[in-house]
């Protein structure tokens, strides 16, 4: 019996000696790129009625101008270089011309300078960097609402969900696409692996797709939304509106709303000095101002945040 | 998929028949083990590692002279696998059921086979996926009763995924309740 015990953790030993997170060396990060869209459909026009064709929106250009400076800030206390560009729709205002790497691309949102800002990016950017895309907007059935270009201003197309992720997905690097905005959850690609049990609750779909042939996506794409098939909101916290998904994840990275700015303590969100997509997760789901699923308690709307599935979860900085 | 559920109800239904005699058993099993996730996409490492324990229950259980047959379900409990990189492999619950087949050489010494199914879930996210598991092992006895017996295995477990195929390969404790005194 002795000999038996003997050979078992012997056997063990020599499995966990072959663990490759032993010996194989990690990569180093590489430099961190962010692209902050918001618009406020707050188009007047020269009567001053308003002259959008979707609902005025009131924190959506505090969502971006707030994520760019946390996410600046925890990029750096990471020990990456970040740079970061805001896509802002603000009433009537036209954008600016702003320098990604040597080329000039005009900051007003629509998907022509979108695409102009992910040309000049893919020039730049290598495979360990981190591509970080954020939209605070209007949404429906995953499409976002965003101009095809300023031709069209005022008047607000719905951008399909595959053309923004196929504008990614030639990108070097890990892409962490972050949507608040109605019905987003419906804009993550479908992993090859598992599915979502808010969208697709069926134990024989399950099977069906462990048998299916599914067509192969860019795994370094990762999607996280504020809600799943329903609504995304806003509210007000501490004098401000916010996205309710964006306010979370803003304290996730530890933004003091009392002082209008980042903390000095470590971001809440890290787990094991690792921020990853699913720890960001759940920790907007603990602390999100709505609720996530329906109680007999709960009075206000739900919204439910989604991130990409499948066998891996994604490190957006380690520290 | 329709003819496995088939087989698994036709055997479902006649063990119980069988296991009228004295040869009915239930059983209770824990299992630890490590986790080695071979991903069949391109990754930054070949194998990503990781940890779990399982529990089954053998609710169907039968033996006659040296072979055993049973049904079980289990759940098991697999961790997110060791930082590495810019990727982690998520943690997962699984609920299944294996088919189990077991000889025994001698007094002390069997050999056993499992096959089953299981539904495994995500567990920070609201992600559900099927897989199918299979395994073989030794098993050793260290007490053995005229109603019961405890047995120490050493299963070697392959995790079928669509993304990914793992081994699992641990050490389990056995615990096997004779409801009736074994005629063999």
């Amino acid at each position: 019996m002795k000999k038996i015990f003997v050979l078992i953790i012997a056997l063990l030993t020599l499995f966990i000696a072959t663990s490759c997170e032993l010996f194989m060396q990690e990569p180093a990060a590489g430099k961190v790129y962010a692209i902050f869209m918001a618009l406020d459909y707050q188009v007047k026009k020269g009567d001053g009625s308003h002259g959008d064709s979707q609902k005025a929106l009131h924190g959506t250009i505090n969502d971006a101008k707030t994520q760019l400076i946390a996410f600046e800030k925890v990029a750096t206390r990471a020990g990456l270089t970040f740079s970061g560009y805001s896509f802002l729709q603000i009433g009537n205002d036209d954008g600016i011309n702003i320098e990604i790497g040597s080329t000039t691309v005009n900051s007003y949102p629509t998907l022509e300078n979108l695409q102009a800002a992910i040309t000049a990016l893919r020039t730049i950017t290598t495979d360990n960097d981190l591509i970080l895309f954020t939209f605070s907007g209007h949404a429906i059935g995953g499409g976002i609402a965003l101009k095809e270009s300023m031709a069209t201003k005022p008047i607000h197309d719905l951008i399909e969900a595959e053309t923004l992720l196929d504008l990614f997905s030639n990108l070097k690097g890990r892409k962490l696409i972050i949507l608040d905005a109605c019905e987003t959850g419906l804009a993550i690609p479908h992993s090859q692996e598992s599915s979502s049990t808010l969208l697709e609750n069926s134990i024989s779909k399950w099977y069906a797709k462990y048998f299916s042939q599914t067509s192969e996506h860019d795994r370094s794409l990762y999607v996280m939304s504020s809600s799943a098939g329903t609504d995304s909101y806003e509210a007000e916290f501490n004098g401000k509106s916010y996205g309710v998904f964006t306010q979370a994840l803003l304290k996730g990275l530890g933004w003091d709303f009392s002082q209008d700015k980042l903390g000095s303590a470590p971001a809440p969100a890290i787990q094991n000095d690792r921020l990853t997509t699913d720890g960001l997760l759940r920790y907007i789901k603990e602390h999100q101002a709505y609720p996530y699923k329906r109680s007999l308690t709960n009075t206000n709307p739900i919204q439910h945040p989604m991130v990409t599935g499948g066998a891996r979860d994604m490190v957006i900085f380690t520290f | 998929m329709k003819r496995f559920i088939t087989v698994l109800a036709i055997l479902t239904c006649l063990l119980p028949l069988g296991a009228q005699p004295s040869g009915q058993y239930y059983s209770l099993s824990l299992q630890a083990f490590p986790y080695f996730a071979i991903p069949h996409f391109k990754d930054e490492i070949p194998m990503r590692t990781a940890g779990g324990a399982e529990i089954s229950a053998e609710i169907l259980g039968y033996r006659f002279n040296t072979i055993e047959g049973s049904l079980a379900i289990r759940y098991r409990a697999t961790t997110p696998s060791i930082p590495h990189g810019f990727y982690q492999a998520r943690g997962f619950d699984s609920f299944g059921a294996d088919l189990r087949f077991a000889y025994s050489f001698n007094d002390t010494l069997s050999l056993f086979a499992t096959a089953g199914t299981e539904i495994n879930f995500y567990r920070r996210i609201k992600e559900a996926f099927a897989s199918f598991s299979t395994s073989v092992g030794v098993e050793f006895t260290l007490v053995e009763t005229a109603g019961s017996r405890l047995s120490l295995g050493v299963p070697l477990t392959i995790h079928l995924r669509k993304e990914i195929t793992a081994i699992q390969s641990g050490v389990s404790v056995r615990y096997q309740l004779f409801p009736k005194r074994r005629e063999n």
